[in-house]
């Protein structure tokens, strides 16, 4: 075997799999809560987000329940003119993978099983907005020794 | 630079995933698609963060924020949208505040700063060759926008990149200012 592989192995054998969430985020919803859990077996390697929505007037925020962690924040000390945040806009998140905008992320994040994901939506179109979101990634399932 | 070597990287921050970048759809290929490991090296035990500043000015307006970065924020890509672009939109300088560092000679227009993933173009976010580390305590990124439009503008500027997790436990550590916690990763973990 390549040094490089033996010296990366990790004693996990990894599947594709992709989480999805939908939602129809009502009109001028602020931060809508959605729930997104990881199965029980296997823990989760995240490495692309992947969404699509009706309209862009979007927001988003991403937390995890097991630690608190808010993955998309702002600490800018004096933003100019805006209210209450509500999160970034979907579109700077991730887009479809027909346009070949799924975002990648540089480093994969290990979702840990059962661990809950909470996505707020904040929409400002008026309109019902119909939103999918996709983790794409791999389930890590560990190897059998020997 | 007299003695300087264009591909030396012996004391730049490097991401153990990217890969060379094509001309095109640079920000679909910087990475190993499909790497069967994980990743290794500095960057381990870090989590994805995307920081966010959000802007409304009126015409031709100009204003700053300061962003207070988590621990050891490493950033891998900028994203920018822009709700007026017709005049180009806005231009934006950043600043690394603790370094005393400009990220750029002058002020980029948007169109040559950062895209938006969505709205049924090719991905726009612009990720960088190599990581940039903020790694000093307390770092902090400047931004300084002016809207180049004669109406109001909505600008928002995201940057992604790797934190440090804050409940990652570093036994006899420092945490910065300073007294000792179990966060600080000065004796491993992190890649240090």
């Amino acid at each position: 075997m390549d040094p490089t592989q033996t010296q990366l192995e990790d004693q996990f054998e990894r599947q594709y799999f992709s989480y999805v969430l939908d939602r129809v985020v009502p009109a001028n919803a602020v931060q809508d809560p959605n729930q997104l859990q990881i199965l029980s077996d296997a823990d989760f390697e995240w490495w692309w987000i992947l969404a699509s929505r009706t309209s862009n007037l979007l927001k988003v925020l991403m937390k995890e329940a097991g630690t608190g962690r808010d993955f998309i924040g702002t600490t800018a000390s004096a933003v100019a003119g805006t209210a209450t945040f509500n999160g970034m806009q979907i579109d700077l998140w991730a887009g479809t993978a027909l346009a070949t905008a799924g975002f990648p992320l540089a480093v994969p994040y290990i979702m840990p099983a059962t661990r809950v994901y909470s996505l707020l939506f904040s929409d400002t179109s008026g309109a019902p907005n119909t939103v999918e979101l996709v983790f794409s990634g791999f389930k890590l399932w560990p190897r059998p020794k020997g | 630079m007299a003695g300087s070597k264009a591909l030396s990287l012996a004391y730049t921050l490097r991401n153990p995933l990217a890969r060379m970048l094509p001309l095109q759809r640079e920000q679909m290929q910087v990475y190993r698609l499909g790497e069967k490991h994980p990743p290794v090296g500095s960057m381990i035990d870090h989590s994805p963060q995307w920081e966010t500043v959000p802007f409304v000015l009126g015409p031709l307006k100009t204003s700053q924020a300061r962003v207070n970065l988590q621990r050891d924020f490493t950033l891998l890509a900028i994203l920018s949208t822009a709700s007026q672009i017709a005049a180009g939109g806005f231009r934006a300088q950043f600043f690394d505040v603790k370094k005393n560092l400009r990220l750029a000679d002058r002020g980029v227009q948007k169109a040559n700063l950062a895209g938006s993933m969505g709205g049924g173009g090719l991905g726009g976010a612009v990720f960088l060759r190599e990581p940039y580390q903020f790694d000093l305590p307390d770092s902090q990124i400047l931004v300084i926008v002016q809207n180049l439009e004669s109406v109001n503008n909505a600008i928002e500027i995201v940057f992604y990149g790797q934190v440090l997790r804050f409940n990652q436990p570093f036994a006899g550590a420092d945490e910065f200012p300073g007294g000792p916690v179990s966060s600080w990763p000065v004796t491993g973990g992190a890649g240090k």
